[in-house]
């Protein structure tokens, strides 16, 4: 079975997660519909990528992760931002919004080239 | 996270990851459900969004980073299952690697130590051997003082020259006589050769002087042997025949030079010996200036020897050409053999691999199916076929160890330095390359080729997909190829085979059973004298004659196959034509003759009544006889022997006796009386009722009885003298015996592999043979047909390169030629039978086919 690509480049959604869990501890389930929901719709994350991406961040030590019971009473493993992590969120974040100026500023120019 | 932590707690994880996406899923099914869906349908729903959960989790573990080690162990694990579900594939080529490994390793190995590794001098490359030549009798010869010292004194070539000359000493220390060898050396010899004493100094020039004080330099064996390593050796006395001289210093262990010496003494030249130009007797080494090559010097000497010498001219030779120049093709040889086994046992790994790889189509196409990529099995086959290797490897180290240590308990003593012969790891890891190679070439090749295209066809015909009349094409040509290669190997084997028996049915002229050879050299202090010598060698003959077991008892300066002299010969009332003819020189005493059982063939042996009273005497052999006397009687007629020079006249013609070696034609043979011309070295010969070993030891003793400080050196019975003399001749065959083997028993396994293959392939055709009424005689006749097809293809590839391969073999073979047609059919008719043979299961196996079973299975 072939898996789909991301819309997302792998960068963003790092981000993107790391963002979500900055807000508190939470499980990959919880992930993945904060985004959707925060988004409405738009950012689809494929669910297949969500968990190679969270390990990878765990890896990296950005996240830490336990094993704690949800409110049903399972077992989940819950994510939550390492000191680490949340320099890189910061990071990150920055250099997203000063790309997204810059990005913006071009194609302002463009449009004002005309003139 | 630890990469530790990652590493080891591997099970755990996977558990987790599991217990986390399925956590994923079950919550979202309870979305799902609770907006209304219903479970199954949930389920679906909710596993299709999060997608393949292997794919998934084989993601995540890639995130985790230490996958390609993971990922290695769980390779390592599965090819070792895989290899030991089939043992016979396992274990055959383990096997034949090992085989192909450990041979070419450990004559790599010997190959190193005897011919590539340099000579323990400084820079071997600069020194050469001086001697001296007169062709044709004499290839080879000694130099002489006076000649040496105008070469000193004349030659540019060289920056620095010595001279040496080997000597035996009687060395008396501590009431236990010993024979040893040693040499007389110039000063500057040990700077020369670039070695330096571990203890003391070397001599000084003042000490290589006539008359000067005497003074030695022990050996490291025999200063640990006699002297037992004692540091405070310096300046202590030892006696050698009856002379005393002072330790100086002690050499290194691996300086052994000229022939295993033992001890040195300077050489100091005396007034007599260097009186006549012609008075040869010793050795000379040189090295060369820096830009000067042996040819240069050679052409030096060239010209200089004509304006100092008459007829004798100069030799420059190198040090390796010197050591080991006459057993470099012998080697050479060797190495192809070894060689030859190596690709053998490639050819037949990679033909084992490729049927393997047909066996596990089905498997590989399962995996694909599964979602398996394509670098992930080939990495799996990769790690399997290193595996085997490393342990093919591994088995083959085991094997040349064993080989070498054979080496080194057993050394051929015709062959400098093979008993330092250790393992070269160069040699090994060069094999073992090799054999990975093939290994991985021919293993992955399936992997490699697989495309998704064919995994439904794969599946289905599980194992007959098309591909494989490819590879039995490349199977028939891999055995056609190594049965040509094990053709050519045992006809050089079949070759020396032959060679050695020729030799061996070469009449010696003597008898050589139940005969002892023991060595004497009495020392010149006491000994000067000859009628002394006469003494010493008539006592010991009375002796002897005495003992209970012996039968008759001569003595001889010479003796067939281990020592000779040359003399000049001229004859009376003839002159000119003979100068350069040399013979053998033998001073006997009236009964070695007997001893020795020669043939009588004109006129008389010597008798006791031939002595220094009565009139001088010689035999000659009957070379001699014919070539100079073709039409007359020899009796009577006179005869000059070289040194001193005076007439002596023939009394008897005895029959020829091999005396260089089996191979080289008798020259002419001279006898003379022991009492009319004695030596101070000669050897005394028992003849015995039986086990002539064990009478060494008595013939030691009676020796002591006469003079007490006077050891025996060797003592050999004759036939393990004529056995020695083949030496190098039995060593070939052996070496060359056990890898023909090898070959052999090599391509019988290809063979039989492709031809079982071939008949697993046919079953279907041979069912349907035999439900039209094939009988198993028809079946049977069909398989060994195919399979001496394979073989004479192979036979006749061998046949054609091995006649043109083993015109180099002309200069080793003895009575026979390099394409000895007898040798070459007998080989042709062996690999034929040997075919037939491991064809006979697989052809046995066919004709057992149940043809309704056979038409059913696809």
């Amino acid at each position: 079975m072939k898996s789909t690509k991301s819309d997302l480049p792998q960068g963003t959604l790092d981000l993107l997660i790391l963002k979500v869990v900055a807000l508190g501890p939470v499980h990959g389930y919880a992930i993945a519909q904060r985004l959707d929901q925060v988004s409405r719709g738009v950012v689809q994350v494929p669910q297949g990528s969500l968990y190679p991406a969270l390990h990878r961040l765990e890896n990296r030590d950005l996240l830490a992760a336990d094993w704690k019971a949800t409110e049903t009473g399972r077992e989940a493993k819950f994510y939550r931002l390492t000191r680490k992590g949340r320099a890189q969120l910061e990071t990150d974040a920055a250099s997203w919004q000063r790309l997204i100026e810059a990005v913006g500023l071009i194609l302002r120019m463009s449009e004002g080239g005309a003139k | 996270m630890n990469w530790w932590r990652r590493l080891w707690f591997r099970k755990k994880m996977e558990v987790e990851l599991e217990k986390e996406l399925r956590f994923h899923l079950e919550e979202h099914m309870a979305e799902l459900i609770a907006q209304g869906l219903d479970p199954k349908e949930a389920r679906r729903r909710a596993s299709l969004t999060l997608g393949g959960p292997e794919q998934v989790k084989e993601k995540c573990r890639d995130a985790r980073g230490t996958r390609w080690l993971e990922d290695l162990w769980q390779d390592l694990r599965y090819g070792s299952r895989m290899l030991l579900k089939s043992p016979g594939f396992t274990a055959t080529a383990i096997i034949t690697l090992a085989l192909g490994i450990g041979a070419t390793t450990a004559m790599f190995s010997v190959l190193n130590s005897v011919v590539v590794r340099p000579l323990p001098f400084h820079e071997p490359d600069r020194l050469v051997m001086l001697e001296e030549k007169w062709l044709p009798r004499f290839p080879r010869f000694e130099t002489s003082p006076l000649d040496f010292l105008s070469w000193k004194a004349e030659c540019q070539s060289y920056a620095d020259m010595a001279a040496f000359a080997p000597v035996f000493f009687n060395l008396n220390e501590a009431d236990l006589p010993e024979r040893i060898a040693g040499a007389r050396v110039n000063a500057n010899l040990t700077e020369l050769l670039g070695v330096s004493p571990i203890l003391g100094r070397v001599f000084m020039t003042e000490e290589d002087a006539a008359g000067a004080n005497p003074v030695a330099l022990l050996g490291h064996s025999l200063w640990q042997r006699r002297f037992g390593a004692n540091p405070q050796i310096i300046g202590r006395a030892v006696r050698m025949n009856g002379l005393l001289f002072t330790v100086v210093g002690v050499m290194p262990p691996t300086f052994r030079f000229p022939l295993d010496a033992e001890i040195w003494i300077p050489m100091s030249f005396t007034p007599a010996e260097l009186k006549s130009r012609n008075n040869h007797f010793i050795w000379a080494v040189g090295r060369l200036k820096p830009s000067v090559t042996p040819q240069q010097a050679q052409s030096e000497m060239d010209i200089l020897m004509p304006r100092i010498q008459g007829v004798w001219r100069g030799r420059v030779v190198s040090f390796a050409n010197h050591y080991i120049g006459d057993v470099r093709l012998t080697l050479s040889i060797m190495m192809g053999a070894a060689g030859l086994v190596l690709l053998i046992a490639c050819v037949n790994i990679a033909n084992l691999l490729i049927a393997r790889s047909a066996t596990r189509q089905r498997e590989l196409s399962l995996r694909m199916a599964l979602g398996a990529t394509r670098e992930r099995i080939v990495r799996q086959f990769l790690t399997e076929t290193t595996l085997l290797s490393f342990l093919g490897g591994a088995a083959g180290l085991l094997v040349a160890f064993s080989a070498i240590a054979l080496v080194r308990r057993w050394p051929l003593p015709a062959i400098h330095r093979i008993e330092e012969t250790s393992l070269d790891p160069y040699a090994l890891v060069l094999t073992f390359l090799l054999a990975i190679g093939t290994g991985v070439l021919f293993g992955l090749s399936p992997a490699l080729r697989q495309s998704r295209s064919d995994l439904q066809d794969a599946l289905k015909s599980g194992g007959r997909a098309a591909g494989s009349a490819a590879r039995t094409q490349i199977r028939s040509s891999l055995v056609i190829a190594e049965t040509a290669l094990a053709v050519v190997l045992l006809i050089v084997a079949g070759l020396f085979m032959k060679s050695l028996w020729r030799l061996l049915d070469v009449p010696l002229g003597f008898n050589s059973q139940n005969v002892l050879a023991v060595d004497i050299n009495l020392p010149r202090t006491t000994y000067l004298e000859p009628f002394k010598q006469v003494q010493f060698a008539d006592r010991l003959v009375d002796r002897l004659k005495s003992v209970p077991g012996s039968e008759v008892v001569g003595v001889s300066t010479g003796v067939p196959l281990l020592a000779i002299g040359d003399v000049g010969i001229a004859f009376d009332g003839r002159s000119g034509e003979l100068s350069g003819t040399t013979a053998n020189y033998y001073q006997v005493s009236p009964d070695y003759l007997r001893v020795m059982q020669i043939r009588l063939v004109r006129g008389r042996l010597l008798t006791e009544q031939d002595s220094t009273t009565s009139p001088p005497v010689v035999l000659i052999n009957e070379t001699m006889a014919r070539r100079f006397f073709p039409d007359e009687d020899p009796i009577g007629k006179r005869l000059d022997i070289s040194g001193p020079t005076y007439m002596r006249e023939i009394v008897g013609v005895v029959g020829d006796v091999k005396q260089e070696s089996l191979r080289t034609p008798t020259p002419p043979q001279v006898y003379e009386p022991f009492s009319q011309k004695p030596g101070r070295s000669f050897y005394v010969l028992l003849r015995v009722s039986a086990n002539p070993a064990q009478f060494a030891e008595t013939v030691r003793q009676e020796v002591r009885a006469i003079d007490n400080a006077q050891p025996i050196s060797e003592a050999l019975t004759m036939e393990a003298i004529v056995a020695r003399s083949l030496t190098r001749d039995r060593f070939s065959v052996l070496i060359l015996g056990a890898f023909g083997c090898l070959a052999l028993i090599l391509a019988a396994v290809g063979i039989y592999g492709v031809i079982a293959y071939s008949v697993d392939q046919r079953t279907n055709e041979i069912g349907v043979r035999m439900a039209l009424g094939a009988e198993g005689a028809d079946v049977m006749r069909m398989v060994l047909r195919e399979g001496l097809r394979l073989a004479i293809s192979g036979i006749a590839i061998g046949l054609l390169i091995s006649a043109v391969a083993t015109r180099v073999l002309g200069a080793v073979l003895f009575g026979i030629s390099s394409t000895d047609p007898l040798t070459f059919g007998a080989i042709a008719l062996l690999l034929c039978l040997v075919a037939l043979l491991a064809c006979w299961i697989p052809a046995r196996r066919a004709t057992k086919v149940d043809p309704m079973i056979a038409l059913r299975t696809d």
